[in-house]
């Protein structure tokens, strides 16, 4: 019996390894199943969406210099063939500048999707308060999944967070363009009911996305999906609305961030990755990795005044425009401006009205003012192909060096042979990575590739 | 199971063991006296205590004893030092009287594998004699070690045991080493053993990720070069599943039982050890002078096309690169230990200094230890005691291997026309090649020190309950705290220069700390008439652990001088600055049940349940049984004619352990800050959640033998062993429209199957005597199924792991013939996918070679004449390949680099017959990862040569001394190889990884040493 205690003092040291000290929680990172707590949580993985777009092999270079190279605006300083190939319309589905630009936008896709899928589940009163960084979700799912469709055509349709263990779950296959673009239509739509008018900070109304942003992307879909009425009615509430849009001086527009006629702008921060690739010189201090295309600048009258923003000569043609290392913020990337949509105005009256009408005309005679250009008239166009024809030709001098969307925009108005000289229809989409069809069997590739 | 259900399986248990406990036994006294046979002179302070018991008392002044035993009590020993021991049947006898036979000196160098049956081994949760194992372990004893000087435990054990490849990664002081136990279990996680040194499982760098080596990148330190070998009584490694699997989950790739010295009953002993010697580099390249160098850089610009910088073919200058970087340098240790004890206490207490400088410049190791082991008997029931190790080590390292400027890279590339000096005393960097920096420069003042102290302690409370049940209760710690200072100065090297000099201060802490709770029961029972012996050995137990780290970092670049090298000095403090930490924990159920009937028939049942929070909350808590089986045939009656079978033993078992080495969160889906934009902090998914990820499983049967003939001269140990490794932990590549690249899963197996033989030989006993002792062990990888396809090594891609094939095989080019096409003096390689190109085709890579050896082992001899012994240890690898990738790049003839004296055969015109391409300039088509850059990787190294010099006990007495040794001991002397890449066929550059083994890029050499040593005993 005298053993007794010793007997129950050691049962009891036996039972007692806890379980608290099986369930390590992380402290310098979140556990996903407990992050989404309230509307905090929500606007940081919103924020961490857009710094998806500003990384390297997104709009921080990759994604740039893709189209860039497409449009034949730039090309590679010595023709380094993964990049050689996009100038050629020479692709090939191993290209090793392609998979990367595909991944990042996918992995900017799971980020939105992870906030469209959380929200719901918060309760009534952060529910409430995330409506404004839901609708940014909406948006920039969006905006990738438009890239995507232009690039690449059909491509898998990701719209829930991947959290499947499943491996076959998660081997999407790809759904029709089509109904891509309806999904983005949609989010667009979406995402204009939830997002704010503006934001309490000024600098955000341009950075990040607003009721209007959304609606000034809802025209640029419509018009690559040649819903022109559509695409005018979103066109015109953002133009009208004088008082947060309108055209700037070429000066404020390349000297200054964040100024009234950009729609949609990328900020980047000083010490993360800048967008310092174009130029090739001091005081620039780019890469010095791609040079300007010197056809350019047979485009430019010899009056207009963007060329000096744009191209400078120092032994080699470089791009300058607006990429001027400034003190306190790197340069941001313009993603869409006034200017732009008053070039979609253009060219959307005057296939609306099957022929140039004097308000088409009033919408480019903006733009080419704005550059010192004089009014081009009613009778120096003969057709409506040669108006659209010379509305391209504008847009490609006013936006390039931005986004590369002159690629996209040839291929949508049947212009790519005659401007790029890409006659052969295959080339008009990029080849599906084949490191991803690797990944992913379910994936069929391209025809042409 | 599930956790409730074994909580309530060790009650049971628990219930079980106790309800035996409260049986008494009757006591009897014994008395006698003990003298030494040699003189019959009576022998003060023997200890005698009754078999497997911890009872004991001391004969006296006139070497009586008088102990009181239980009468189940049928054996009592007779220990003392310099004797062997002794043990007697007591039968009906209360008066023992003994006379001990001093122990003769090649006894006690005689090594463990000596089938001397008292010889303890350490099982885990307690110890056994060697002769009741029925796993597979496998031991180095004190005397082993002491023989020779080495500077870790790991390099104790290498080419001694069998089972055990040990891998010094490179020359590096202190540098890490490679311990693989029965092959590679795991791709991705934890291939090192569990390394538990008293008790106290010792942390190691798996344990969190990013805990040191900030530019060393490749090469870590040795996380056990805190354990001074002189500390050491015996390294046990456990084998089988029926061995290691009581300790669970950690015990996949083996466990490494280290057990310290501890003070006995007797007369305080001072030792004081030390040894000085000299080191220097085993083996130079050959590398061209500036004549021949000046000849192939034309040859390269005319045929390659290119445009010659004529300062490239200066010819004035004649630098010899590898004498300024290699020196002779010193190695040294100083210990001093006492032991010693009462009846009650027991102390052993030591303190010791060990100092090695590189071979190469700017490298080195320190450490100062301290050990304090004590035990204090309270009273007969009751024990307490403890383990303490203090230690500080210094770590001086170069950059080595893949960094930006690492040192023996650039050594071997260095064009031999640059002086290292400008003429105004600074260092010169190449004005031609930019990027290349001097490798004297970045030894000489790229600072990375790294200062390591570590407590490792055990603290432990026994009780005895009744006469057969001990509890012990023990409370250790693992305490490591690391400071790390890395300066590169802004002027020395081009790296440097970018970005003005950087500054690197980390500081972590590792806190490990583990209780464990053991019931032992231990009775033996005896049938009818004593003629049935039942001996049941029941272990069972708890443990509780849990290990957090704290790291933080700060940075700094800008520096305005390369003199001051502390933070403050530097203008832009950047944004590599953070904190971080981590935690793991762990709990544990375990239970052993030793049976055996006659001390002829052995069963052994192991379990252990261990849940940890690595892994997802489904699958947090696994179990891990094991059994084994043995029988000594030789008790049978039908072998014990045989009076020249000693021992004749057939052991098997089978059992599971699990390997939990994955990083501490992987399982739940991590969101992670920084994600910054438009000045606001977003977080985002970094890692995608698995509730399903669990264990790696293995599964291990052995069946093995031990034979000992002829007064056990002849001793013979074989093991063959199983081992398959399941749900092994992968990072499968999902498709990247998931928004991840990969996911970890349980997605692969992999086995590995092997024989190993130790055999042990005393060839000549007597005056001049001579025992031999040989270990081989073979084993062979293979995956039997992956999930993904791994590529690793050079370039990303030299290495593969595959279903199919040996974990880490080696992927490339293979050439049609072994020399270069006589009319385009250009390789020609295997057009294997049929394509019609072979340049930058991935599609003709194919598995080339392996990294693994078919056999490793070492064969020791030990002569003893009179006072003299001489050992002789050679360590034998065979059958892997290495591939170099440093002769890829100095012999790729594409560049402006040196190279070796092989290139003087290169292809120069049509028709010549050779193995090395012509020198082209910018044409990198001879430059694939190919079979031109696989050797052979086997050698034989004559390890060690010792000799030395005891002092007859005659002249020992006169002086007052208790013991003196001197000896003289050459290391690493010559190393028989066909490999001809860099300085020595033991490298592994990726040292970190279990997929890129076998790869030489950099290698620090290794040092040849000269030492001379002593041993004092007072």
């Amino acid at each position: 019996m005298k053993h007794i205690r010793s007997y129950f003092l050691g049962i009891v040291i036996f039972l007692m390894p806890a379980c608290s000290i099986i369930n390590e929680t992380p402290v310098d990172s979140i556990a996903a199943s407990t992050y989404f707590q309230n509307y905090k949580d929500v606007e940081a993985a919103v924020i961490s969406t857009y710094s998806v777009l500003t990384g390297a092999n997104s709009y921080g270079r990759l994604r740039i210099l893709a189209t860039e190279l497409s449009s034949n605006n730039i090309e590679h300083r010595i023709n380094q063939f993964e990049f050689a190939h996009f100038s050629d319309h020479q692709l090939i589905a191993e290209n090793i500048v392609l998979f990367p630009i595909w991944s990042e936008i996918y992995k900017g896709i799971m980020r939105a999707n992870d906030v469209i899928a959380a929200v719901p589940k918060l309760d009534p009163k952060n529910q409430e308060l995330s409506k404004n960084f839901l609708g940014e979700a909406y948006f920039l799912r969006a905006f990738m999944y438009f890239d995507l469709v232009r690039m690449f055509g059909d491509v898998p349709l990701v719209s829930t967070p991947s959290n499947n263990v499943d491996l076959n779950a998660v081997r999407v296959a790809r759904t029709e363009s089509q109904k891509i673009y309806a999904q983005i239509v949609a989010d667009l739509q979406e995402a204009e009911k939830l997002l704010p008018e503006s934001y309490a900070i000024k600098v955000q109304n341009r950075g990040r996305a607003t009721k209007m942003t959304a609606k000034a992307y809802l025209a640029k879909v419509f018009l690559y999906q040649k819903d022109y009425t559509n695409c005018l009615a979103k066109l015109d509430e953002v133009i009208n609305n004088t008082a947060n849009y309108g055209l700037v001086s070429l000066d404020i527009l390349y000297n200054t961030n964040d100024n009234l006629e950009t729609v949609f702008e990328l900020f980047f921060a000083i010490d993360g990755i800048s967008l310092q690739l174009l130029p090739a010189i001091a005081p620039y201090n780019g890469f010095g990795e791609y040079y300007v295309n010197t056809n350019l600048l047979k485009l430019f009258d010899s009056q207009d005044k963007r060329l000096a923003y744009m191209i400078q000569n120092n032994g080699n043609w470089f791009a300058a425009k607006a990429r001027k290392a400034k003190t306190t913020t790197a340069d941001p990337v313009y993603c869409l401006r006034l200017a732009e949509l008053l070039l979609i105005r253009a060219e959307v009256l005057a296939r609306n009205s099957g022929t140039p009408t004097p308000k088409a005309l009033e919408a480019l005679n903006l733009v080419r003012q704005r550059a010192g250009l004089e009014a081009k008239k009613m009778t120096d166009f003969a057709n409506l192909d040669s108006f659209i024809e010379s509305v391209l030709i504008e847009k490609r001098k006013e936006v390039m060096f931005e986004t590369g969307d002159f690629w996209f925009d040839a291929i949508r108005a049947g212009y790519a042979s005659k401007l790029l000289g890409v006659s052969n229809p295959n080339a008009y989409l990029y080849p599906i990575p084949s490191a991803e069809i690797v990944r992913n069997p379910n994936l069929t590739q391209n025809s042409g590739y | 199971m599930k956790k409730s259900d074994s909580k309530l399986f060790f009650l049971g248990f628990l219930l079980l063991a106790l309800s035996t406990a409260t049986l008494q036994a009757q006591n009897r006294i014994i008395r006698g006296t003990v003298y030494s046979a040699t003189d019959n002179s009576p022998l003060i302070g023997v200890t005698i205590s009754p078999k497997n018991s911890e009872q004991m008392v001391l004969t006296d002044i006139n070497g009586d004893y008088t102990i009181q035993i239980p009468d189940s009590v049928r054996f009592l020993q007779f220990a003392y030092i310099g004797y062997l021991l002794q043990e007697i049947e007591i039968g009906e006898k209360t008066t023992l009287s003994v006379h001990l036979q001093s122990r003769p000196l090649v006894l006690k160098l005689e090594s463990s594998a000596d089938s001397v049956q008292e010889q303890v081994v350490a099982i885990g949760y307690g110890t056994a004699e060697r002769s009741q194992i029925m796993s597979s372990i496998a031991s180095v004893s004190s005397t082993e070690i002491e023989m020779q000087p080495v500077a870790s435990v790991q390099q104790a054990i290498q080419a001694r045991m069998a089972g055990a490849y040990i891998t010094q990664n490179s020359g590096t002081p202190a540098g890490g080493i490679a311990t693989r136990i029965r092959g590679l279990t795991s791709i991705n996680f934890g291939s090192e053993p569990l390394y538990v040194i008293d008790g106290v499982p010792m942390s190691n760098y798996t344990n969190f990720s990013n805990i040191s080596r900030i530019n060393s990148v490749q090469q870590g330190n040795n996380y056990l070069a805190t354990i001074n070998p002189s500390d050491i009584a015996s390294i046990d490694i456990l084998k089988d599943a029926a061995a290691t699997s009581i300790y669970g989950s950690r015990a996949a790739a083996g466990v490494v039982l280290i057990t310290t010295k501890r003070g006995k009953s007797q007369k305080t002993a001072i030792n004081f050890n030390s040894y000085y010697g000299i080191q220097e580099v085993s083996k130079r390249l050959d590398l061209m002078n500036t004549n021949q160098y000046v000849d192939l850089i034309k040859e390269t610009y005319i045929n390659g096309k290119g445009t010659l910088n004529p300062s490239l073919t200066e010819q004035s200058v004649d630098t010899d690169w590898q004498s300024l970087l290699f020196r002779q340098v010193p190695i040294q240790k100083y210990d001093i230990s006492m032991q010693g004890g009462t009846d009650k206490t027991h102390f052993f207490v030591s303190g010791g200094y060990f100092s090695q400088k590189g071979v190469v410049v700017g490298s080195g190791f320190d450490r100062y230890n301290f050990r304090l082991n004590l035990d204090q008997k309270i009273n007969n029931k009751f024990r307490i005691g403890t383990s303490l190790l203090f230690s500080q080590d210094f770590h001086q390292r170069i950059q080595e291997d893949f960094t930006g400027n690492a040192v023996l890279v650039h050594l071997s590339l260095m064009r031999p026309n640059l002086a290292p000096y400008l003429p105004t005393g600074e260092y010169q960097l190449d004005p031609l090649i930019n990027g290349r920096d001097n490798p004297l420069a970045t030894a000489e003042t790229v600072q990375d020190h790294a200062t390591i102290r570590r407590l490792i302690g055990n603290l432990y409370g026994e009780y005895q309950i009744g006469n057969y049940i001990t509890f012990r209760s023990s409370l250790g710690t693992d305490f490591i705290a690391s400071k790390e200072n890395f300066f590169r100065p802004p002027s020395t090297s081009y790296i440097g220069r970018t970005a003005g000099g950087v500054g690197i201060g980390i500081q972590m802490t590792d806190l490990l700390w583990i209780n464990e709770n053991t019931l032992h029961y231990k009775r033996t029972f005896y049938g009818s008439g004593a003629s049935q012996k039942h001996a049941i050995n029941f272990l069972i137990g708890t443990g509780v652990q849990h290990s957090s780290m704290d790291r933080i970092q700060a940075y700094a670049s800008n520096f305005s001088s390369d003199k001051v090298p502390t933070l403050s000095a530097g203008a832009s403090k950047g944004n590599q600055t953070n904190t971080s930490q981590e935690a793991w924990g762990m709990v544990s159920y375990f239970s052993r049940l030793n049976y055996s009937f006659n001390e002829k028939y052995f069963l052994a049942l192991n379990f252990r349940i261990d849940g940890s929070s690595r892994f997802a909350t489904n699958k947090k808590f696994a179990s891990f049984p094991s059994a084994s089986l043995g029988w000594i045939v030789s008790e049978e009656a039908f072998l014990k004619k045989y009076t020249w079978i000693n021992q004749l033993k057939l052991r098997s078992s089978f059992g599971f352990t699990g390997n939990q080495e994955i990083g501490n969160y992987t399982s739940q889906g991590l969101y992670v800050g920084g994600q910054s934009y438009i000045g606001l902090n977003g977080f985002a998914p970094s890692t995608v959640s698995n509730p399903d990820l669990s264990w790696e499983t293995t599964k291990q049967y052995n069946v093995g033998l031990d034979i000992s003939l002829f007064k056990n001269r002849f001793s013979l140990t074989v093991d063959y062993y199983l081992k398959n490794t399941e749900d092994l932990l992968v990072n499968v590549t999902l498709p990247t429209s998931t928004g991840f690249s990969s996911s970890l899963r349980n997605a692969g197996s992999v086995e590995n199957k092997g024989l190993e033989i130790d055999v042990l030989t005393k060839n000549l006993v007597g005056a001049f005597a001579w025992t031999s002792r040989l270990n081989v062990s073979f084993n062979q990888n293979l995956v039997t199924s992956l999930q993904s396809t791994i590529l690793t090594g050079v370039g990303g891609f030299s290495n593969i792991t595959k279903e199919g094939i040996a974990i880490g095989s080696f992927w490339g080019t293979k050439l049609i013939d072994k020399k270069v096409d006589a009319n385009t003096g250009n390789f020609v390689f295997e057009d294997a996918n049929g394509n019609g190109t072979t340049f930058n085709d991935a599609g003709d890579r194919q598995v080339i070679g392996t990294p693994h050896p078919i056999f490793t082992g070492g064969m020791s001899n030990l002569f003893t004449y009179k006072a003299f012994d001489l050992s002789v240890l050679a360590q034998f690898v065979y059958g892997n390949d290495i591939f170099d990738f440093t002769r890829s790049r100095y012999e790729g003839m594409q560049g402006v680099n040196n190279g070796s004296l092989a290139l003087l055969n290169r292809w120069k015109n049509i028709g010549d017959q050779t193995t090395v391409p012509k020198a082209i300039f910018n044409d990198f088509s001879n430059g694939p990862v190919s079979d031109v850059w696989l050797q052979k990787g086997s050698f034989l190294r004559l390890q060690t040569i010792s000799l030395g010099y005891t002092l007859p006990q005659s002249r020992l007495q006169k002086i007052k001394l208790a013991n003196l040794r001197i000896y003289t001991t050459l290391q690493n002397i010559y190393t028989f190889t066909n490999y001809t890449g860099s300085h020595d066929p033991e490298v592994n550059a990726y040292s970190q990884s279990n997929t890129a083994n076998g790869v030489e890029y950099g290698a620090y050499p290794k040092a040849k040493t000269y030492i001379l040593g002593i041993t004092i005993g007072f």
